[in-house]
């Protein structure tokens, strides 16, 4: 299987793994969680459409996302600072304040809470739109879904999402946040 | 149809601040290469040499034959719901058409434990050999397993598995990929037998296994299944001798912590 499953992981393992965390996965197993992604699509492989590779692979990141979601919210709470460092932990500022990255986290954890609250359908337009900095027609053909449907995903997710947020901001007290 | 905005251009400030805080979300070299040597292509990169497509490494397939097992027996140890359940994950996204070829295998095949290494294009779904019994999908009330990290932490610095002396200075050889999953394939029909209730026809396969894998791949499994046929057996002195062991050996195996609650639930 080297050669496609190779050009497969080079090709889509950030944007998996970035899929993953954002549709819920816990930060401790996002590794684990891209990983089986590419051993199922090294299993499906004659099955995957030329040109649907990112289409499959999202699929398969979303469903694992989703059992991820409702396996976590039965496991003990992992912190934050518990998981494993990403990428970023070690190429951005070296030695953030304590407050910056308590503050980072306090948001991430609120940015999980909010989109997990959204519809599976829903958060997958919404994380491809607001995240992965697609377009419309790109989420359309990586979902598999006429413009207009994922138009209105958005429209009625970002509505939620702002919702609460609103709830957010009301719970926790956070109208100075920058 | 026009764009909209996005949030992080047009959001309130703590819409932003959210939607900012996973902008850094990214996988790390080592994630990258854990992943790459789980898959069997080594550790692709900008600047990292990537082996043949041929040379799979011993850790590659190790790793994955491990997975492969352990997610099975999962299966029948009810308490792996996690892995086994991505295993049978369907490809197919919750809400959108699965992006697969008309003439893709059915579901029940689809979802079939894996029983073989990965396959490549140029073979037919046919190939896959698959098992002829489903362990049944572990209840969503059991707690998941902890991460597992002798598959993917350890995967490229594989550890030798019991009963095999690896070479020092020399890559140890790639096993053969049907003996692989002739290994992995003999530990499912045990799988099978353990959950039929069926400890003779466990034990038998078990015995098979020994005597055709002496220095299997796959023997810390086996060991495990062991202790298990023992139980089914009855014969709870005897698993607790093997479990002992089992511990001492494998003090970081995934199936450790399994095994200890079998025991801990095993009639006295």
């Amino acid at each position: 299987m080297g050669g496609v499953i190779r050009e497969l992981f080079e090709a889509h393992y950030d944007f998996v793994w970035r899929s993953a965390r954002r549709l819920g996965v816990p930060a401790e197993a996002v590794d684990d969680a891209a990983q089986e992604v590419f051993l199922i699509a090294s299993r499906k492989l004659p099955q995957i459409l030329p040109g649907k590779e990112r289409a499959f692979l999202f699929g398969v990141t979303a469903r694992i996302a989703s059992d991820a979601r409702r396996a976590g919210s039965r496991r003990p709470e992992v912190r934050e600072d518990d998981a494993p460092p990403s990428a970023i932990d070690h190429a951005e500022d070296p030695a953030p304040r304590p407050d910056e990255v308590a503050e980072r986290q306090r948001a991430r954890a609120q940015l999980d809470e909010v989109i997990g609250s959204l519809e599976p359908d829903l958060r997958s337009v919404f994380v491809l739109f607001e995240l992965e900095g697609m377009t419309m027609s790109e989420i359309a053909s990586v979902l598999e879904l006429p413009q207009g449907t994922v138009a209105s995903r958005l429209r009625r997710a970002r509505e939620l999402f702002q919702e609460k947020v609103r709830r957010i901001l009301t719970r926790d007290g956070l109208a100075g946040v920058p | 149809m026009s764009e909209p905005t996005r949030l992080l251009d047009s959001g309130s400030d703590l819409e932003r601040s959210l939607l900012r805080s996973a902008l850094s979300d990214a996988p790390s070299e080592a994630s990258r290469q854990a992943a790459a040597a789980a898959l069997g292509i080594g550790a692709p990169g900008p600047g990292t040499p990537s082996p043949s497509g041929a040379a799979v490494t011993k850790a590659g397939i190790s790793a994955f034959a491990k997975w492969a097992v352990v997610a099975a027996l999962g299966g029948v140890m009810a308490g792996g719901a996690f892995h086994f359940a991505l295993l049978r994950a369907d490809p197919a996204p919750e809400a959108t058409a699965p992006a697969v070829h008309p003439s893709a295998p059915s579901r029940v095949e689809q979802s079939a434990p894996v029983t073989a290494p990965p396959i490549t294009r140029t073979q037919p779904p046919s190939a896959i050999p698959a098992p002829e019994v489903r362990a049944p999908r572990a209840p969503p009330s059991q707690p998941p397993r902890p991460p597992e990290p002798e598959r993917r932490h350890q995967a490229p610095l594989e550890q030798p598995i019991a009963g095999e002396a690896p070479a020092a200075g020399a890559p140890a050889a790639a096993p053969d990929t049907s003996t692989l999953a002739e290994e992995i394939a003999l530990l499912d029909s045990v799988r099978v037998a353990l959950a039929r209730k069926d400890a003779e026809a466990a034990s038998a396969s078990l015995a098979e296994y020994a005597a055709r894998f002496p220095s299997g791949v796959l023997a810390p499994e086996a060991e495990a299944l062991k202790i298990e046929v023992e139980l089914e057996g009855g014969r709870r002195v005897a698993a607790e001798r093997l479990a002992e062991e089992f511990f001492r050996r494998h003090p970081r195996s995934p199936l450790a912590a399994r095994l200890r609650a079998l025991l801990e639930r095993a009639p006295k």
